[in-house]
């Protein structure tokens, strides 16, 4: 993932930076790593809904604690309502990890036109 | 534009001529040899650039034009050092060009400018890497946005600015390593016809106002006779030097003389060098029947 997304670093931003008198050393510090920063952070918020996902699902089957086993437990004893709680404790919980990301975002890169829109 | 009078544009007045002399005796900043740049394709060998020779002078301005692919960008890429040429030779102030530096600046068609950092952080960049402390450099860095005359956006990021404005602070940015010869690939291209305008004329006033030479390449026949004192013109398949023209339009420039009688000459000049009449493209019957087979609204009926 990481290297994919080197690759979408603009290449005439290293030409620019070459003209300039960067090295390699400083080009990877100054404008590869500033470069795609942002894109690793969008990745990052992508692959944490993914994981937040794949947790629900691991949950389901075989573990004996957390949010899901709660739920098909008290399913079970036909607890509707702390299933339904239980399930919209999962989705908030989910919704505010990424809010809380987005914001984090727009602070750490002002400078990103996407990114101070949301 | 034909039936018009116009002088030769190899014409000059006594001014012109006096300038052009003193011109030559100037140093040679950049000098350019037998350069030749052939590229590997699928169907074989191509010759992008053949033969190249040409030199310019200190504070000269020296626009290079040429039909599409005739390989002016290589040219100036080369000349950047980002891209590596065939055989020749590449000297500045004598010593022969090996990789990209400082010496050269470049400013380039898309804006490039760092996005993650403010116009003043940007102009800071190749200050800073030059080993100059940080508050050197910011107050150097605040002469040269100053000089491009976008003071009031020093702390704001090149997507808060328009098109213009992002290629002043490249000019900017370019200009702060005080290179030797500053390289222009059609930096304008991207922008809309007034800021253009606006854009010439400034680069004309920072141009005349510090020592800089100037390379700059374009497609467009008025920008290139309006800033240059010589335009090198290119031809494609291959790449060849095929004139270099002394425009005879007196410095200092204004947009008034866009309809001089050497304008117009020098113009016309480059018109013919650069369009020749048989590749005109020909509308053949055999064409006109295909465009016939769309079917067109009877009721608005031709206006030819």
């Amino acid at each position: 993932m990481v290297s994919n997304t080197t690759r979408k670093l603009d290449p005439s931003l290293l030409e620019a930076a070459l003209t300039l008198g960067a090295k390699r050393i400083t080009l990877l510090f100054r404008v590869v790593v500033p470069g795609i920063i942002t894109f690793l952070f969008k990745d990052l918020r992508i692959l944490l809904g993914w994981a937040w996902t794949y947790l629900i699902v691991a949950e389901l089957i075989g573990t004996s604690s957390g949010i899901t086993w709660f739920i098909t437990q008290q399913a079970r004893y036909k607890n509707f309502d702390n299933v339904y709680a239980a399930i919209m404790i999962i989705g908030i919980i989910g919704l505010t990890t990424d809010l809380i990301l987005a914001r984090l975002g727009k602070r750490m890169f002002p400078w990103e036109k996407e990114m101070a829109k949301t | 534009m034909t039936d018009l009078e116009l002088p030769s544009y190899l014409d000059q007045t006594d001014a012109v001529q006096d300038r052009f002399t003193r011109l030559k005796q100037r140093p040679v900043i950049l000098e350019v040899n037998n350069l030749q740049k052939e590229f590997e394709t699928p169907q074989g060998q191509v010759v992008a650039l053949n033969d190249i020779n040409f030199k310019t002078h200190r504070r000269e301005f020296v626009c290079v034009i040429g039909p599409s692919g005739c390989g002016k960008s290589t040219l100036i890429r080369i000349l950047a050092g980002l891209e590596s040429k065939t055989s020749g030779k590449v000297l500045l102030d004598g010593k022969e060009v090996t990789g990209p530096g400082p010496d050269r600046g470049m400013v380039f068609q898309g804006y490039t400018l760092f996005p993650w950092l403010t116009v003043k952080r940007n102009v800071m960049f190749g200050l800073e890497l030059a080993g100059r402390g940080k508050s050197i450099a910011e107050d150097e860095a605040r002469q040269w946005i100053e000089l491009v005359g976008l003071s009031k956006f020093e702390n704001s990021y090149p997507h808060q600015l328009s098109g213009g404005m992002k290629q002043r602070v490249a000019i900017a940015r370019a200009l702060a390593n005080q290179p030797r010869i500053l390289l222009m690939d059609e930096p304008f291209g991207a922008l809309d016809a007034q800021t253009r305008a606006k854009m010439q004329a400034s680069l004309m006033e920072i141009w005349k106002n510090i020592d800089i030479t100037i390379l700059f390449i374009t497609h467009d026949l008025d920008e290139a006779v309006y800033l240059a004192d010589r335009i090198l013109v290119l031809k494609a398949h291959p790449g060849e030097v095929q004139e270099l023209i002394e425009v005879p339009v007196p410095q200092p420039r204004t947009q008034e003389q866009l309809l001089s009688p050497e304008f117009l000459a020098t113009k016309k000049r480059l018109e013919e060098l650069i369009h020749p009449p048989e590749t005109e493209v020909e509308i053949n019957e055999d064409h006109m029947n295909m465009v016939r087979m769309v079917p067109v609204d009877d009721e608005v009926g031709s206006v030819f």
